[in-house]
């Protein structure tokens, strides 16, 4: 009998790191676990067409077996998930990760009625990467265009005093090279896609001990009739390889990869904003939280008790580390 | 000093053009404008916020997801009006040679495809756009539903549509005798 | 079915179509469904794509800066700004034989630097170069081949949109690429010059010496030309001097036209709305072509045919420089039906660990990178204009509506030939599109 092939689409090029270093991975396990019954054909840089953000209609009506994609490229469409992407959430990406899967099929699970969950993951610590001068202090953004990829990220730096750009990644180098943007943040592991170190002379971390200045979530998913019609035996194969422990394994790849890309940046200059700064930021970012928790209960969910229930799943991974 | 221009210098249309194609041509025509007319406000809306950005760090918010926004809506708005006046690429390479009547009927033909490419893209523009709808998705900064845009290129779909269908009777009632005229309206 | 033997059959149809006189975007669209439907054996996802290939080809970013030089270019010629540009080179050249050609080549150069799109310059040119070509008495061959051609020159010189794509796709650095290509694009510029200057050699009535311009009127063509390149200059600056990206720098070149050409009383209300009808026209060209081969370069992702044509080429252990004059015959061959921007997304993903896996010249990886970049945007650019589907032969073509297609295919030819030639002395001599990079940096 032929091999049952998922059509794998993503919008990131084949010699990324996330297919290199985690899709492909995963489908060579499914290979291998299923004796070749299962296979992918892996579809890099949006090759079956249509933007990334229409990834997840993709998924949910079949043009795709399988996606991976930021959750933040659809704004409003999963705004349970947008918790984990408010400021100051996360600690590692690898119990954040484990901390989204479980918040995710907990509390948001009607978010994702349409698709069969794979794996949810976030990214590593998000880093000003700044043309003219670094970062310090809230002061230093005031009126500097910063990009941030997804709309709490884009609220949380017009709190700090900054002017949010929204831009796709693709686009940032260009941006930042002709001006267009003053810095934009991104994790490390973007560095290396756009070449950011080439532009940019001040990278700005936060305190490694705090919480990442903001992260956000990506989908693994596959759609639900496919997953329904394969045989019991492929469906345990699937199973086998989605969930809590493989949600966790992708948060460890970025970090990983954050390590990879930040020794791109080792010619230009590398600060820390220590935690006494970021006591303000945090402060600044309040608004933030309290009108996702606003949003949240217009929509008839409990904003407190959720943004409370992922702080607390972070916790929980954290301290099982 | 004006040289012609492609667009603006002829409303080239058939033989078997009849009245009801000429009320589709205004249509087109003034949809066309308006979508043209975007572009030129969008052209304004850049300056300011190019300025703003330069002299007070204050570009116009969400400028780039209005740019796309407003030029899908005018894009769609452009196609009706190219096939009615006869402006699309098409290899002529073939049939160079061919009678007028060939020509006619393959035009025809080439008019049906049009016509229903247009209905593929305005019935399944609609389902995406309600899907759309229904997933409440937004753009990033403005927080503007994505539906909105995605409706406003229906009423152009639509019109390719019948500008295609329209065109197919046009070819096949021109007459079979001289070459395809182009006439202004 | 093989998914070379499905892409064939594809390909094949399409053809069919195209030789049926059905409109390209509308040949492509239709035979990009087809195939999808059939590579998934339902409709479904069929007609889920539809759901979405508007919104999202239209949407497009990058894209929009056609629209906006297309815009820019009614506005210019509405106040006889591209016109002027011409005019001056053709102040100092009209006089040569096949001087006219030569200025409309030099002048497409000229709007070249500040445009990204190869059509957008060939549209915008061949309105200003076109009626004066043929007032001349140049045969419709040559007026609309050297247009063709010259237009090829909105990509090969930087700004370029498919190296912005290339660089995206690859992680290569958008400022290298575009200082890689600026001597190949004036090699180009110079190479079709040459050809200019064969063909009225050889057969001097198709390009007819035009009068000499005296002095006076000269510096008279000078004085009207530096409003043109203030434009140009604020157009530039925007891009190179760190004001814009793309779109808005055609967004600030199209103003600085607009507000040229309502001062010079070359533009009102009825202007306004011919650059408005013009625009749309232009774009809607343009765009029914990307939406169709949006449409099938999903059915030939789908197909896998690029893919395994890779693979064969790859398997064959053949010399690496046999590879690559493979490579590039298979970007030519592709050009027959693609667009080059979608040519460079589907395939460069392919081809790409291809050649960085494979020795050239004892080139580093990020000199091989930047070099493949340039050939490739050599032969997409190729695709411009080579039959049966060459987007600049056709819009050229219908500029000059007395001329036959043929006739314009013809023309296109001897250009074709510097094309080539240009193609065979950047496989030999990578430096030419390394040494800028390497000695003024990235
Ligand atoms: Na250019
Ligand atoms: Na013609």
């Amino acid at each position: 009998q032929d091999a049952v092939v998922l059509k794998v689409h993503h919008f990131l090029p084949a010699g990324s790191y996330a297919q290199q270093q985690f899709i492909q991975p995963w489908c060579d396990k499914i290979a291998k676990d299923s004796a070749g019954k299962l296979k992918c054909q892996i579809y890099p840089s949006m090759q079956l067409g249509g933007t990334p953000a229409q990834l997840v209609d993709q998924v949910k009506d079949g043009v795709a077996d399988v996606v991976w994609t930021l959750s933040g490229y659809t704004a409003g469409r999963f705004p349970l998930m947008e918790v984990f992407e408010l400021p100051f959430m996360m600690q590692s990406p690898e119990a954040t990760s484990k901390a989204l899967w479980e918040y995710a099929n907990t509390y948001a699970a009607a978010e994702f009625k349409d698709v069969k969950p794979i794996a949810f993951h976030v990214h590593g610590d998000g880093v000003f990467h700044m043309r003219d001068k670094p970062i310090r202090s809230m002061a230093d953004l005031k009126g500097l265009k910063v990009r941030a990829p997804t709309r709490q990220t884009n609220r949380f730096l017009a709190a700090l005093g900054a002017t949010p750009v929204a831009m796709p990644v693709p686009q940032v180098s260009e941006a930042l090279s002709k001006g267009v943007i003053d810095g934009a943040v991104v994790p490390y592991e973007v560095v290396p896609s756009v070449k950011i170190q080439e532009i940019v002379k001040y990278h700005s971390e936060t305190d490694p001990a705090e919480p990442a200045l903001y992260t956000a979530t990506f989908l693994f998913v596959m759609n639900k009739d496919r997953y329904a019609s394969l045989s019991p035996e492929l469906k345990k194969v699937i199973d086998a390889n989605s969930g809590l422990a493989l949600s966790g394994q992708i948060g460890k790849v970025f970090l990983a990869a954050d390590a990879e890309g930040k020794k791109l940046t080792a010619k230009n200059t590398t600060n820390v904003i220590p935690a006494s700064e970021l006591a303000a930021w945090k402060k600044a970012g309040q608004p933030v939280v309290d009108g996702w928790i606003a949003d949240v209960n217009a929509k008839g969910a409990n904003g407190k008790q959720l943004h409370d229930a992922a702080r607390a799943l972070i916790a929980k991974y954290q301290a099982g580390q | 000093m004006n040289e012609p221009l492609p667009g603006a210098r002829v409303a080239g249309t058939l033989p078997g053009f009849g009245p009801l194609g000429y009320r589709l041509l205004a249509l087109s025509k003034a949809l066309a404008m308006a979508g043209g007319l975007v572009f030129v406000v969008l052209v304004a809306m850049s300056i300011v916020s190019i300025v703003g950005r330069k002299l007070a760090a204050a570009p116009v918010p969400g400028d780039v997801e209005l740019l796309q926004m407003s030029a899908a809506f005018a894009c769609a708005c452009f196609f009706a009006y190219c096939h009615l006046i006869g402006g699309d690429v098409k290899v002529d390479f073939f049939t160079a040679k061919a009678s007028a009547r060939t020509i006619h009927a393959l035009d025809a033909l080439g008019s049906l495809l049009f016509g229903l490419m247009g209905a593929a893209l305005a019935w399944r523009g609609t389902a995406g756009m309600l899907a759309m709808k229904d997933s409440g998705e937004t753009s990033i900064i403005l927080g503007w539903p994505i539906w909105l845009a995605q409706a406003l290129m229906i009423p152009g779909f639509v019109l390719m549509a019948l500008a295609g269908l329209y065109m197919v009777g046009a070819h096949l009632r021109s007459p079979a005798v001289g070459a395809v005229q182009e006439v202004t309206p | 079915m093989s998914g070379i033997a499905t892409g064939l059959w594809i390909f094949a149809l399409l053809m069919g179509l195209l030789a049926l006189r059905v409109p390209i975007g509308v040949a492509m669209f239709t035979m990009g469904s087809l195939g999808y439907a059939w590579l998934s054996g339902s409709l479904t996802p069929l007609l889920s794509v539809w759901k979405n290939v508007g919104y999202a080809r239209l949407s497009n970013y990058d894209l929009i800066v056609i629209p906006m030089f297309l815009l820019m270019g009614q506005f210019a010629t509405h106040g006889g700004l591209s016109a002027a540009l011409f005019r001056f080179v053709a102040a100092f050249m009209g006089h040569l034989k096949g001087g006219i050609a030569m200025a409309s080549i030099g002048a497409c150069a000229g709007f070249g630097a500040i445009c990204g799109s190869s059509l957008a310059t060939a549209a915008t040119m061949g309105q200003v170069a076109l009626p004066e070509l043929r007032r001349y008495g140049y045969s419709g061959a040559l007026a609309t081949g050297a247009l063709a051609a010259g237009g090829t020159l909105g990509i090969m010189i930087p700004p370029s949109v498919p190296l912005v794509i290339y660089a995206i796709l690859t992680q290569e650095s958008i400022g290298k690429l575009f200082m890689a290509a600026v001597l190949p694009g004036l090699i180009a510029m110079v190479g079709y010059m040459v050809v200019v200057k064969i063909i009225v050699t050889l057969r001097p009535e198709a390009g007819p010496a035009g009068p000499r311009v005296p002095w006076p009127e000269r510096l008279k063509a000078l004085a009207q030309v530096l409003p043109v390149l203030g434009v140009f200059a604020v157009v530039i600056i925007g891009i190179y001097g760190g004001w814009a990206n793309p779109t808005e720098a055609a967004a600030i070149g199209a103003a600085a036209c607009g507000v040229l050409a309502v001062a010079s009383g070359g533009m009102r209300l009825k202007g306004l709305i011919d650059s408005a009808l013009g625009t749309a026209q232009a774009t809607a060209m343009i765009f029914l072509v990307l939406l169709g081969a949006d449409m099938l370069n999903t059915a030939l992702a789908l197909s896998q045919m690029p893919v395994e044509l890779a693979a064969w080429v790859k398997d064959s252990g053949l010399h690496p420089m046999v590879v690559m004059v493979a490579i590039l015959v298979i970007y030519i061959g592709l050009g027959c039906v693609m667009d080059s921007l979608a040519m460079i997304l589907l395939t460069i993903p392919i081809f790409y660990p291809m050649v960085m896996g494979l020795e050239f010249h004892g080139l580093g990886a990020t000199d091989k990178s930047i070099w493949f970049g340039i050939l490739a945007l050599m032969v997409v650019e190729i695709g411009l204009v080579h039959p049966p589907v060459g987007m600049n032969v056709f819009i050229i073509n219908r500029l000059a509506r007395d001329v036959p297609l043929v006739e314009t295919f013809k023309g296109v030819m001897p250009f074709l030939a510097s094309d080539l030639l240009r193609i065979v002395l950047l496989l030999s001599f990578p430096a030419i599109s390394l040494v800028l990079v390497n000695t003024l940096g990235g």
